[in-house]
């Protein structure tokens, strides 16, 4: 892959902030991979991931004037990215299963530690990222979108409560179930790649 | 644990880029920065005389529905050349350069140069070089799309009016040197346009080809405003174009001459910023030695002009010219008349160098028919005015003397003058 020096970075950053086609072109060659990445994470299909990057995109170059220098480029472009993300499932009414806010956080907690971690973790180790990431376009939207927040984004509940608009106990409550979600279809993924008649049907 | 796995694996993830997604990306980026100014526009004429502003905008709307793609699209493929275009840009010296040395170099290493761009560039600056402007001009204007033209030429059919294209700036360098032409191609051509060609540098330029030598280093944004004459719609373009600073060349020297040998020069090099030194020495010969010593097999005073072309880093290139004047070369103190009277006073001819220095000589003498008349090969056996060895008395007259040595690496040095006999 292409890779600059940071000054050489900041320099083509700066054309972007005039409006320079042909770096916004070079910013986006160079970004391109790790926010399709980040997009694919995000949506069902290919298609929406694609819409995402561009949207994302766009919105960056618009608001590029707004980068100071200060932190990373590339975390920039990914919150940005990402923001529009959450914008765009906001926009879509994604059904976020609102709990009780008097459910007890122990029986989540109880939850996952029933989950068998080890093989969990053995089988996450045998499969590739794209299998994974395959895995994780299959669970439903609301339970992707948490999942990804918190695990991958490494949000707090409370801002992804506040981003996506829903309360602090449903964010739980939907990570909860994503992992659950999650850590079936891996198996199932897993064995019906290398055979295992238990999880075959599931 | 679970979570921290899955963190990993995505936290370098990347999938290939895909060449094919940018023109769709583009032409989405298009519309949204459109779009964007509109709703600034819009809002503006809220705030302001809203008669007159939307007035604007309705031209702007106008323009815009006549040439969807024409203010903000900018043909990239050819431009996309920013700065690393020493990968394909003609001089072999340029290529020398690529390494580490100017600071964008590196920036651009293009895929969307495809290989047949890069020839088809060559051949046409190479054209240029040859045969000027006019003949590329020829080619364009009958739209030869034949693999020596290249990209922007290519393109460079007369677009009718009515038809969105994209315009986009290709030149013969992206990468330059200060003082260097650059010959800048707009990718649309035709009689309808007025070009405005703005070089960034307080330069502007109303050819549709214009070449330009930028004098001082730096990043220049040449910027091309295209308007149509019958429609007025205005598209830009704009390609950056790297220019770096040249070396300074200069030198000093230093003639050394020790007796009979030629004169030797000891070149000192003052250049700043130099990696590459080509010496010139006026006599046919070079050098590529930062600091040479040459010796120039002359026997006579001159005037020398001795250049140096320094090459820093980026490949640019500085000339220095210096007269050297040689005088004093080695004289061999031949007397231009003598007596041979016997009266113990110059009575014989005997360049006096040769009397003096121990070395190999021919001593010739020649009268003014071009007859030899005395030939000597020791400075104890000196020209005593007598033609020939039958002893005839000398005659006054004007004769023409010649010596030939040989120097240390054995080759001849000739010198000649004239002599007079006075009785």
């Amino acid at each position: 892959m292409k890779s600059y020096t940071p000054e050489q970075l900041d320099e083509i950053i700066r054309r972007c902030q005039k409006g320079d086609r042909t770096s916004q072109q070079l910013i986006y060659e160079l970004f391109y991979g790790k926010m399709f990445g980040v997009c694919l994470r995000y949506a069902g299909q290919r298609e929406t991931a694609k819409d995402y990057l561009h949207d994302g995109f766009i919105k960056a170059f618009l608001k590029i004037k707004k980068f100071d220098f200060k932190g990373s480029f590339e975390g920039w472009l990914r919150r940005i990215i990402v923001n529009n993300i959450i914008d765009q499932i906001r926009k879509d009414r994604y059904n976020f299963v609102e709990i009780d806010h008097t459910y007890d956080s122990r029986v989540w907690e109880k939850e996952e530690e029933e989950t068998d971690e080890i093989s969990d973790i053995v089988i996450l180790k045998k499969l590739n990222v794209n299998e994974i990431l395959e895995q994780i376009q299959l669970l439903s939207p609301a339970y992707r979108t948490v999942f990804n927040l918190y695990i991958v984004e490494g949000m707090s509940h409370k801002d992804i409560a506040e981003a996506l608009n829903i309360s602090e106990g449903s964010s739980k409550s939907n990570l909860a179930r994503a992992k659950a979600n999650m850590q079936k279809l891996l198996k199932r993924y897993y064995y019906n790649k290398y055979g295992n008649k238990e999880y075959k049907n599931v | 644990m679970f979570e921290k796995v899955i963190k990993d694996s995505f936290d370098n993830y990347e999938t290939a880029y895909d060449p094919k997604d940018w023109p769709v990306f583009e032409s989405k980026l298009n519309r949204a920065i459109k779009f964007h100014f509109l709703n600034k526009i819009k809002l503006f004429s809220i705030i302001g005389s809203a008669i007159i502003i939307s007035a604007v905008a309705l031209y702007f709307i106008n323009n815009n529905l006549q040439k969807p793609n024409t203010p903000l699209s900018a043909n990239n493929a050819n431009h996309l050349s920013v700065a690393g275009t020493q990968n394909h840009v003609v001089a072999p010296a340029d290529i020398k350069n690529t390494p580490s040395a100017s600071y964008n170099n590196n920036i651009v290493k293009n895929n969307f140069i495809k290989p047949a761009q890069t020839i088809s560039e060559k051949a046409v600056i190479e054209k240029s070089d040859i045969q000027g402007n006019k003949e590329i001009k020829k080619q364009e204007n009958t739209g030869n799309e034949k693999q020596e033209t290249p990209p922007a030429v290519e393109n460079a059919k007369p677009v009718s009016p009515s038809e969105p294209y994209s315009l986009s700036i290709d030149a013969s360098k992206v990468v330059a040197c200060a003082d260097e032409e650059i010959i800048f191609y707009p990718s649309v051509k035709g009689q309808n346009y007025q070009y405005t060609w703005n070089f960034g540098d307080d330069n502007i330029s109303s050819v549709a080809n214009p070449s330009h030598a930028f004098t001082k280093a730096g990043n220049y944004d040449v910027r091309l405003t295209l308007t149509d004459k019958n429609t007025r719609a205005v598209s830009n373009a704009t390609l950056m174009v790297q220019v770096n600073k040249k070396p300074e060349a200069g030198f000093d020297y230093d003639i050394t001459q020790e007796g009979l040998a030629y004169p030797q020069v000891k070149f000192y090099d003052k250049s700043a910023d130099a990696m590459h030194w080509e010496w010139g020495f006026g006599d046919g010969k070079i050098s590529y030695e930062q600091n040479p010593v040459h010796v120039y097999f002359i026997n006579s005073d001159k005037k020398i002009n001795v250049s140096l072309t320094a090459t820093n880093t980026f490949g640019c290139k500085n000339k220095y010219e210096k007269t050297i004047t040689f005088s004093n070369v080695f004289d061999l103190m031949a007397p231009n008349a003598f007596s041979p009277d016997g009266d113990g006073l110059n009575d014989f001819f005997m360049p006096k160098a040769l009397e003096l220095y121990d070395i190999p000589f021919e001593l010739f003498i020649y009268d003014r028919s071009g007859t030899m008349v005395f030939t000597s090969k020791s400075k104890s056996n000196p020209w005593d005015g007598r033609i020939g060895v039958s002893g005839n008395i000398p005659e006054s007259g004007t004769y023409v003397w010649i010596v030939i040595i040989k120097d240390k690496s054995g080759s001849n040095i000739k010198y000649s003058g004239t002599v007079s006999i006075v009785m």
